[in-house]
């Protein structure tokens, strides 16, 4: 049995990833194999360990541990959903922990270093949106969490596995074929889940800062074509506030930092049902001929 | 005529508070409570005049409105206002030693 040791570079975080199970360890190369190293001299922010339990689990419907420097904190996953909840796992660790920062829950991309900022709750289609439009070509920041580095007003890049949730997995599919996605796990407690590879070149950007620019509210419905609109500034702070995992803790810091980015930032709403379209009229606010949107 | 609530001097006893305002929203971030507020023009007016200096209704009303008519119409809006601020926790109010 192997011992992989590995250091995932994930934005502005360093994470030690310990492990026995090889399958684990392959998917993570699958995904981060551009932003992995073996390097034991480095300082970490997390250290995790995915591993089996001590009890007869570890042989019989085997399972796997989550482990957060030295603690436990939840129930074990099934072995073959060790990538999926190493993901989830670590989403918490920066959740509970990195305030830091300013932590939006939104997708995050950017087109150069201008960041689309699209924040909204589970079902709002912010993931599936944030993965058509890095495979068109947006540079992915992050799924779930829009890191505001609240001293500059800037959004700091942590690309990931993008996890696709049941019905989304056959959009991006329907989207873009090509797509470059890993395992299924049919049976995790989101359902099932199948997550989208970040490319190369957002892992290797992914200590490049990206400005806001652009604040989109997505809402997906079916049937209901795609249709952007105009927020104002008052309801886009109140609905950014919301979508803020430590806007309360924060306090006076969050205060300024959700003004400035509401400011300097074309605020919208966006309905939208089919992929294509709506990638393709968020793009052409970042429309490289003209500035877009304003 | 006596404004209601005009027996009681409304003040502010806490940290100054931030505002933003966005086409006519202002958005008041009071660090005392961690919390952040958005009021219309009024209850933001009322709020600048009563963390400025302590006062009474019938003095805000006086300052804010003017003693026509049309000002001393408003009086119930403002007592309305004031009991607004009070339950967000922005402004306080004590018995008057004048009245």
């Amino acid at each position: 049995m192997t011992d992989h040791k590995l250091i995932l570079d994930a934005g502005p975080f360093k994470v030690g990833v310990r492990t026995v199970d090889s399958a684990f360890a392959k998917t993570l190369d699958f995904f981060y194999r551009d932003a992995l190293s073996s390097d034991a001299m480095q300082v970490l922010d997390y250290d995790i360990s995915i591993a089996p339990p001590r009890n007869l689990r570890r042989w019989i419907r085997p399972q796997m541990l989550f482990g957060i420097d030295g603690a436990v904190p939840f129930e074990p996953h099934p072995v073959e959903n060790a990538f999926p909840m190493f993901e989830w796992g670590l989403n918490w660790c920066i959740a509970t922990s990195a305030h830091r920062y300013l932590m939006l829950h939104a997708g995050t991309v950017a087109f150069g270093d201008r960041a689309m900022i699209l924040p909204g709750t589970p079902g709002s289609g912010k993931s599936t949106l944030s993965a058509a439009l890095h495979l068109r070509g947006a540079r992915l920041l992050s799924d779930e969490f829009g890191l505001v580095r609240p001293e500059k007003g800037d959004l700091l890049p942590m690309p990931r596995g993008i996890p696709l949730k049941n019905t989304s997995i056959e959009a991006i599919l329907e989207f873009d074929p090509a797509a470059a996605l890993g395992p299924t796990y049919p049976k995790t407690r989101k359902g099932r889940v199948r997550h989208l590879r970040p490319d190369a070149q957002s892992l290797l950007a992914q200590h490049e800062p990206a400005v806001p620019r652009w604040l989109v509210f997505p809402k997906y419905q079916a049937g209901s074509g795609e249709i952007l609109q105009p927020l104002d500034k008052a309801e886009a702070f109140r609905q950014l506030a919301f979508n803020c995992f430590n806007y309360q803790l924060m306090g006076e810091t969050s205060f300024r930092a959700a003004v400035q980015i509401v400011r300097s930032a074309d605020c919208y709403t966006f309905t939208f049902s089919r992929l294509d379209r709506a990638v393709e009229q968020l793009s052409a606010l970042a429309d490289p001929g003209g500035e877009g949107g304003r | 005529m006596s404004v209601s609530g005009s027996g009681e001097l409304w003040y502010r006893d806490a940290p100054r508070y931030l505002q933003e305002t966005f086409d006519g929203v202002h958005a008041i971030f009071d660090p005392a409570t961690g919390e952040t507020h958005f009021l219309a023009e009024l209850p933001a007016l009322i709020l600048t005049a009563v963390d400025n200096h302590p006062v009474t209704a019938e003095a805000l009303l006086d300052r804010l409105m003017g003693s026509d008519d049309a000002g001393r119409a408003m009086d119930q809006q403002v007592s309305a206002t004031l009991q607004f601020l009070a339950a967000a926790e922005l402004v306080e109010s004590t018995p008057s030693a004048a009245i």
